[in-house]
């Protein structure tokens, strides 16, 4: 210790640091010492080291009898305490008001947290596959000279591997095949078959599917699963269903498949948890696409281009970009089918899009298979959410700032004692926190028990699950956030008032600042709610509208039954036929390859004779019978209906009024004299129908034509006299069984059947009914406590008025007619904005119901005697009230 | 019994200051800790025990002058209380009772 020691900076940050968090008494000591040993270290070991040890010195005395109360503790845990007492009192002496206050809030996190989660739903598809960002579907966009036909995924079965020839970014894909019109599948024990079971999910797979898609095989192995021809993998739910109690071992048992594409015997070579709901595609049954590729129909010549009954996810390499492939698969088409698409005129180009994004993007234009959601629906969703925490809020603000003037007095004093404006503040702040802090709690329980009745509405299952991380940050920054946005303004306006004026109680100042954004904040609600309600109202006419539309098709009276899968023949077919319509009360039997809101059987191209082929447009072909459109009323407006005595090519076809137009065959009758090539024959056209729904009324009236099949296994269709229906199913199950034994019987009514493409309409206004109320009565609340509080406000205006002989309806409607100006202002405000959503929405659909003056007038209508009567239960009561009662005491 | 009882360090750091009087201060006290036993305390370490100790009544403190080399810092000089002194008797008696009323044969075994 014998050398001199200089004195040396110490680094900057720890010492600021360090005097930071020590307390002050402690600060000269330690920090002498610390400065000591730096100087000395210094000396001894060099610079870097004495640094070195400063800042490790600094932060060993962080240390809890070293670090003074940084955030003054103490003070405000007394002062949050106080605080919390003060806005219990509060609570509890006002409960209408708090009431109002919590619930209004309550509902609008609630009405969040359930659309928070179906958000979080719906853009979880298809996520949960492992390689999810690197696995695509296949699709197709056609141009015919120039104007776009619209965006498919569907191919020839040679397309999948041209693609891993051709596209070396592409590391695997799998063609699909679905088992188009579903099968018979039972369980074959020791040659013996057991209980037969229709299945419509299955699917034809490479053993590739396997590997790109994620599957969780609980028997069986992902890499081998479908190497075997013969094999068959299921899901968890279909091995119960077969196999019951037996499920623990059922690799190698046999399931016979028998539905006419693949016919015969498989066996099971895995099992695979239920897929998730939120995936794009669902299966019971999968496989191996080689079964399906031994049918004559793919393997006679020229077939691989042609039959478009596959379609192809591929997955790309995870180094390449999906630019870059679709880059080199672009134009596979014409390099592989050039002839065909020039004679057409057709331009295709073949994109990717990733599985992800198939669900709430999808870019084909046609049917999507699932439930297709759309991204906007979920922006929708996103914004009335956000409306109605905006209802509930601005209820708070309103309702604390109406509450104002009783709570001068309290304020007058604390400023006169000398509190101030911060301090002020964060009472008020407090009181709002511990409001929200309800009524979040609230809001939980309301999403337990409302999530079941909305998942119902939505069609979806969701299950509430509050430990998900996004609803958990959301209820973080709610907490956070909600009470200081609700509670700011009335804090600023609370602990603004003058002390002297406050104390007089006459806070409201003649500027009257506070009151019009109250005001704007009520006409703000009351939009959203016309709005909502018109939303509401339009959507629940056009559903109703759509379902009893006249489709041009009689519906109502018609059972359809699936046709059966196994022991078709022609003479049980007929027999059946006979049989069926000799029951009592069938009015008609006839038999087709679909029915109505079943889709078309073949999409084709067609042209009128004499014509080139670029001038082809595509069709829509369905095959039935001579008594269809009998069975099914459509009207023959030219020409005749098929007749049985004639051949099928003699009998040529029946096409709707589109194809008239669409070919330019002049008029019905004109038309009857034209020819029309149907994907190469030329066929005369033997009747015109009058246009009719044959698919949901989203879609528009489109050429469709009728040809003729004698009979069917597909559908066949029942008219029935109302008053026999019972009869006539019992007769028809009986008889069923008897032609086409060992086939479920499966059946219903079309116009039931048909109304099914309406199960996502349906869900859509359920929600949107849903939010509405919520949003309403939100709304409705606030104007309900406003409206008392101005009411015990003027109570003694209401008594003097009284006690000078006015009548009670006279006080009534002096009340009540700011508020309803009030909603007259948003009313206004809404229509142009309700006439844009609208109008927007009902471009969706095909056919609508039309913007009338009637979709806003009743809204505004019903809007104005929602608010008239929350707002009469205030002002009645008060011109009711005795006037002695409130003028007595002064 | 928190309070009243001496720990092996504090008890260290009490006999330092002892030793150092009538200059006991942090950096002394490290240093002498240092060159009598060889144990390298940190500075944090050595205020801890100082605090306790100052907290149970056994020392006290006050400030003395200031020094470049600290920064211009005072320094905090600490005495034994005279409680401090008896609870270093004390502890000292104890342990003589225990040496004492170990048998000499313990001794011989190694």
């Amino acid at each position: 210790m014998n050398q001199t020691i200089q004195d040396h900076r110490p680094p900057r940050l720890p010492q600021r640091f360090l005097r930071w968090y020590c307390k002050p008494e402690l600060l000269e000591d330690i920090e002498g010492d610390i400065h000591e040993d730096f100087n000395k270290r210094h000396t001894r070991s060099g610079k870097r080291q004495a640094y070195l040890y400063y800042f490790l010195d600094v932060i060993r005395f962080f240390r809890p009898f070293v670090i003074k109360k940084l955030f003054k503790t103490q003070n405000t845990n007394t002062m949050f305490k106080l605080n919390t007492v003060i806005a219990f009192r509060h609570l509890a002496k006002n409960k209408l008001y708090s009431f109002i206050n919590i619930t209004g809030l309550a509902i609008g996190i609630a009405a969040c947290l359930i659309i928070a989660h179906y958000v979080i739903f719906q853009l979880s598809y298809d996520k949960f596959h492992e390689n999810a960002d690197r696995v695509y579907r296949v699709h197709n966009n056609t141009l015919q000279n120039g104007e776009d036909l619209g965006t498919g995924f569907y191919s020839g079965y040679a397309l999948g591997p041209s693609l891993i020839r051709d596209v070396p970014e592409i590391e695997m894909q799998s063609r699909v095949h679905p088992y188009y019109g579903g099968a018979v599948v039972n369980r074959v024990v020791d040659s013996v078959s057991m209980t037969p079971f229709r299945e419509q999910d299955i699917l034809f797979v490479e053993p590739a599917f396997l590997q790109m898609f994620t599957f969780n095989f609980l028997q069986g192995n992902h890499n081998t699963a479908l190497n075997d021809p013969s094999s068959i993998v299921i899901t968890e739910s279909t091995m119960r269903k077969y196999f019951g109690k037996e499920s623990d071992r059922v690799i190698g048992q046999i399931l016979n498949v028998n539905g006419g594409w693949a016919n015969g015997n498989y066996l099971i070579s895995g099992v695979v948890e239920d897929f998730p709901a939120n995936s794009h595609f669902q299966f019971d049954f999968l496989l191996p696409i080689e079964r399906v590729l031994m049918r004559n129909q793919y393997t006679e010549e020229g077939t691989d281009w042609g039959w478009t009954n596959f379609y192809s996810y591929v997955m790309l390499s995870p180094q390449s970009t999906e630019a870059a492939a679709e880059a080199k698969m672009a134009d596979l088409m014409h390099t592989y089918t050039p002839e065909d698409l020039e004679a057409d005129g057709l331009k295709q180009t073949l994109s990717l899009q990733n599985v992800p994004d198939i669900h709430l993007r999808s870019e084909i234009t046609g049917d999507e298979f699932g439930t297709v959601g759309s991204i906007n629906s979920v922006y929708f969703m996103v914004i009335i959410a956000v409306f109605i925490l905006l209802i509930a809020w601005i209820n708070f603000i309103n309702l604390s700032t109406a509450k104002a003037t009783e709570r001068s007095m309290e304020v007058g004093i604390k400023k006169a004692m000398g509190a101030l404006k911060p301090q002020l503040m964060s009472q008020f702040l407090t009181e709002s926190f511990w409001v929200n802090l309800f009524a979040i709690v609230l809001a939980i329980g309301l999403t337990y028990t409302f999530m079941p009745m909305l998942s119902e509405a939505l069609g979806v299952n969701l299950v509430v699950d509050i430990t998900n991380p996004t609803i958990l940050g959301a209820l973080g920054v709610l907490i956070l956030i909600g009470p200081l946005l609700a509670g700011f303004y009335p804090a600023l306006i609370l602990s603004s008032f003058k002390t002297v004026t406050a104390l007089k109680g006459r806070f409201v100042s003649k500027k009257s600042h506070a009151f019009s954004v109250r005001k704007g904040l009520v006409v703000f609600q009351f939009v959203i709610s016309t709005f909502l309600i018109a939303g509401t109202f339009t959507v629940s006419r056009q559903l109703s509208f759509m379902q009893n539309q006249d489709t041009g098709i009689d519906m109502s009276k018609t059972l359809a039954i699936k046709g059966p899968d196994t022991n078709i023949s022609l003479a049980s077919f007929e027999s059946f036929k006979n049989n069926m319509e000799q029951v009592a009360g069938v009015e008609a039997f006839s038999s087709s390859r679909s029915i109505p809101g079943n889709g078309y059987n073949w999409g084709t191209e067609a042209r009128r004779s004499g014509t080139d082929r670029s001038n082809s447009g595509s069709v829509n072909v369905t095959w039935v019978d001579a008594t269809f459109l009998n069975t099914y009323g459509i009207e023959v407006i030219a020409g005749r209906d098929f007749t049985e005595a004639q051949r099928q090519a003699r009998n040529g076809m029946i096409i709707n009024e589109a194809t008239v137009e669409a070919f330019g065959l002049g008029s019905p009758e004109k038309a009857l004299t034209e020819k029309i090539i149907l994907s190469g024959d030329t066929m005369a056209i033997r009747g015109v129908v009058k246009d009719h729904n044959w698919q949901s009324l989203h879609k528009a009236y489109g050429p469709a034509i009728f040809l003729y099949r004698f009979a069917s296994a597909d559908f066949f269709s029942v008219s029935v006299s109302p008053q026999n229906t019972n009869k006539v199913i019992s007769e028809l199950e009986k008889q069923f069984d008897i032609a086409f034994p060992g086939n479920p019987v499966e059946y219903y009514f079309v116009d039931d059947f048909f109304n099914r493409q309406y199960k996502e309409d349906l869900a859509f206004a359920n929600i949107f009914k849903a939010f509405s109320a919520f949003a309403i009565f939100a709304a409705c609340m606030g104007l309900f406590g406003l409206a008392s509080y101005s009411v015990v406000q003027k109570a003694k205006e209401i008594g003097i008025r009284r006690v000078l002989g006015a009548s009670g309806t006279q006080i009534t409607f002096l009340f009540s007619k700011r508020y309803l100006l009030l909603t007259v202002i948003a009313n206004t405000i809404a229509i142009p904005i309700t006439y844009f959503g609208i109008k927007s929405w009902l471009e969706n659909f095909a056919f609508s119901i039309g913007i009338t003056a009637e979709l806003f007038l009743v809204p505004m209508v019903l809007l104005l005697v929602i608010a008239t009567l929350t707002i009469s239960f205030q002002t009645v009561r008060a011109a009711m009230a005795n006037p002695v009662k409130n003028l007595r005491s002064e | 019994m928190k309070g009243t009882h001496l720990g092996e360090f504090q008890e260290l750091v009490l006999l330092s200051i002892g030793v150092l009087y009538p200059e006991a201060y942090g950096v002394g006290i490290k240093e002498e800790i240092y060159a009598k036993t060889g144990r390298k305390v940190t500075l944090s370490t050595v205020h801890a025990a100082l605090n306790r100790l100052e907290k149970k009544g056994l020392i006290k403190s006050e400030l003395g002058e200031a020094t470049k080399i600290r920064g211009g810092k005072r320094k905090r000089y600490l005495t034994i209380t005279s409680y401090g002194i008896k609870m270093l008797s004390e502890s000292r008696a104890q342990r003589e009772q225990f040496w004492n009323a170990i048998p000499e044969i313990v001794f011989d075994v190694n």
